[in-house]
């Protein structure tokens, strides 16, 4: 746990349930997951049981292309930038405004929520692969533990790219993008105040120049070329 | 006592433990300036804000007098059309006596959150075709769009015909609902992936970033093929036995995680008004106040798809054809994905002939 997730834990367990009414629904559905977790890991631990005689290090990089764990974390980079998104700038979760701190609060418990909901599906997907691919193993064991590899492998692309465009899975993510998003502007919005009540510029205000900066290059731009249109034209170099 | 092991697994193992040491070693090995991409000699010529335009120096007698430019989009790098001697659009366009440009769009940050596609389109590409032609002394030139690119240079033939001698396009979208006649698994995830995002959820992303982050469309793409991407830096490197072909691997590499920002308020362009409304084919795009009618390009149009292209599925390429308004209009099929067409060796040998050829023909210059 960061020192960020361990802020909002503490603040979660001192805000009245009505601030944080999802507190508790989180919690279970934690839990939910990791129950969902521990059993896809242990099927996948069977499946990898069932690998030809072979090497240690072969068996072993079955192990982690085959880890549900690998879906829902570092195989998929898409979660892992949304995280990045999700959490952004440490410094502005440092302050204590209750009000804002509690929007964030309730921001970070969404992100988690959704992001378990959308763990769900992806187990889901990873649940259906390791069945498909212990029924093909079972009926025509791999060769070796290269040839199950690739067997996971197809068998792993094609039902996850399948996942990838279901209804459910779209949702679950679009979800996922959108707690992060807000979270990120909670996030922004303790800055904008921390900012103006320092005296340091906030990013609205560095918005606002660049936006000036844009305006203006482009109406040099438009200048420069009424300019160019109306002298004659000129020998090239 | 234990069973012994059979010898054919102890193979394995031996074979494994040699292609892990091979392959560190090989790495170890490396150092970064062996890994250089987009190495043909060019000068650059032109310069406004981040943007900046090269010209290449000739590699052989120019045999095609208007001038031609690739153009790249936001998202990735145009160094992929040079990405080695072997393997480079632009050398094998130069060999063929092109006379070649490119623009590089700079790396934006969210500095330049405001920056629009018409920006881009009406701003900096219009001035960078005003300074070819006034280079060359040509009243149009030619231009060759890539991917989003493409888009770009679509919409500027469409709005100043007068000024495009020939418009090539090349894996480029043109219209974004178009997938759904690609039924291939993995095809066209990106227009599905987007149209599941409401308008208001890509206000709020552009609004929370300032940019459609780079490293964000990685991970989009990345899920495109994700296992493929699981093992690419373990399984992929094992199979990589000699220098050469690990140095292939690494460029690759390198371009892919060159991968910038794409400037909030046009990847908010871009993403609503195409991706989500399709507004270019319906002819409700605007820039700069102006409605994109593609049926105004009226110049000789050669389009070029790749046919196992699953970010820019063919059938989104090839509705071009029903909308600009030209007869001398052409298809060029190739085989491969959306980079292998660039970089692959089956493409190398007719991409840049077909292309060298097109301008060729309607050449109205004076070489």
């Amino acid at each position: 746990m960061n020192p960020f997730e361990a802020a909002t834990a503490f603040w979660a367990a001192l805000l009245p349930k009505a601030v944080v009414p999802e507190a508790e629904e989180v919690a279970r559905l934690g839990e939910a997951m990791a129950t969902l977790l521990e059993s896809a890991t242990a099927m996948m631990a069977q499946m990898a049981s069932q690998m030809p005689g072979s090497d240690a290090n072969t068996a072993a990089l079955f192990r982690k292309i085959a880890d549900p764990a690998a879906w829902l974390s570092g195989g998929a980079d898409l979660h892992e930038a949304l995280d990045q998104i999700a959490h952004g700038p440490r410094f502005a979760d440092m302050w204590d405004i209750e009000r804002r701190y509690a929007r964030l609060s309730a921001a970070v418990l969404e992100m988690r929520r959704v992001s378990d909901l959308h763990h769900a599906v992806v187990l889901a997907a990873w649940m259906e692969a390791a069945a498909e691919f212990s029924g093909v193993i079972a009926v025509n064991p791999p060769a070796d533990g290269r040839a199950m590899m690739a067997q996971w492998s197809e068998i792993a692309n094609r039902v996850l790219i399948t996942a990838q465009r279901s209804d459910a899975f779209l949702a679950s993510q679009a979800a996922t993008l959108r707690a992060g998003v807000e979270l990120s502007l909670a996030q922004q919005d303790l800055g904008e105040l921390f900012g103006r009540l320092y005296g340091f510029p906030t990013r609205t205000e560095v918005d606002d120049l660049h936006r000036t900066v844009t305006e203006l290059r482009r109406e040099l731009r438009a200048l420069k070329r009424e300019l160019a249109e109306s002298q004659p034209q000129k020998q090239h170099a | 006592m234990s069973k012994p092991v059979p010898p054919s697994i102890v193979a394995d193992a031996v074979d494994l433990g040699a292609r892990i040491l091979n392959s560190a070693s090989m790495l170890h090995s490396v150092c970064d300036e062996d890994v250089q991409i987009a190495t043909t000699p060019k000068d650059l010529v032109w310069r406004q804000d981040k943007v900046s335009l090269y010209r290449y120096r000739p590699l052989t007698a120019q045999r095609v007098g208007v001038p031609a430019l690739i153009c790249y989009g936001l998202i990735g790098r145009w160094t992929m059309v040079d990405l080695q001697p072997d393997r480079s659009l632009v050398r094998n366009l130069l060999n063929l006596g092109v006379d070649l440009y490119v623009v590089d769009w700079g790396n934006p940050s969210r500095a330049d959150r405001y920056l629009t596609l018409d920006d881009y389109i009406l701003g900096y590409l219009d001035a960078i075709v005003a300074e070819m032609a006034r280079r060359s002394s040509q009243q149009a030139v030619n231009l060759l769009g890539i991917c989003e690119g493409g888009v770009f240079t679509t919409a500027f033939a469409a709005l100043e015909p007068a000024r495009v001698n020939t418009l090539i396009t090349t894996i480029t979208p043109i219209d974004f609902h178009a997938d759904v006649e690609d039924p291939r698994p993995g095809h066209g995830f990106i227009n599905i992936w987007t149209r599941s995002l409401s308008v208001d959820d890509v206000d709020r992303l552009i609004d929370a970033h300032g940019a459609l982050p780079g490293a964000f469309m990685g991970a989009v793409f990345n899920q495109m093929s994700p296992i493929r991407s699981l093992l690419k830096y373990n399984l992929d490197l094992l199979d990589v036995d000699d220098e050469g072909k690990l140095l292939n691997w690494l460029r690759m590499e390198k371009w892919i995680s060159d991968r910038p920002d794409h400037p909030g308020e046009a990847a908010r362009q871009w993403l609503k008004d195409l991706y989500q409304q399709n507004q270019m084919v319906r002819g409700e795009w605007h820039l700069g106040g102006r409605v994109v009618t593609l049926s105004d390009i009226t110049m000789p149009v050669l389009n070029v798809y790749a046919l196992d292209d699953h970010i820019v599925p063919p059938p989104t390429s090839r509705a071009l054809g029903q909308h600009i308004g030209t007869k001398d209009y052409t298809e060029l099929p190739l085989p491969g994905g959306h980079v292998g067409v660039f970089v692959g060796g089956r493409s190398q040998k007719l991409f840049a002939p077909a292309v060298a050829s097109f301008l060729e023909k309607h050449d109205q210059g004076t070489a």
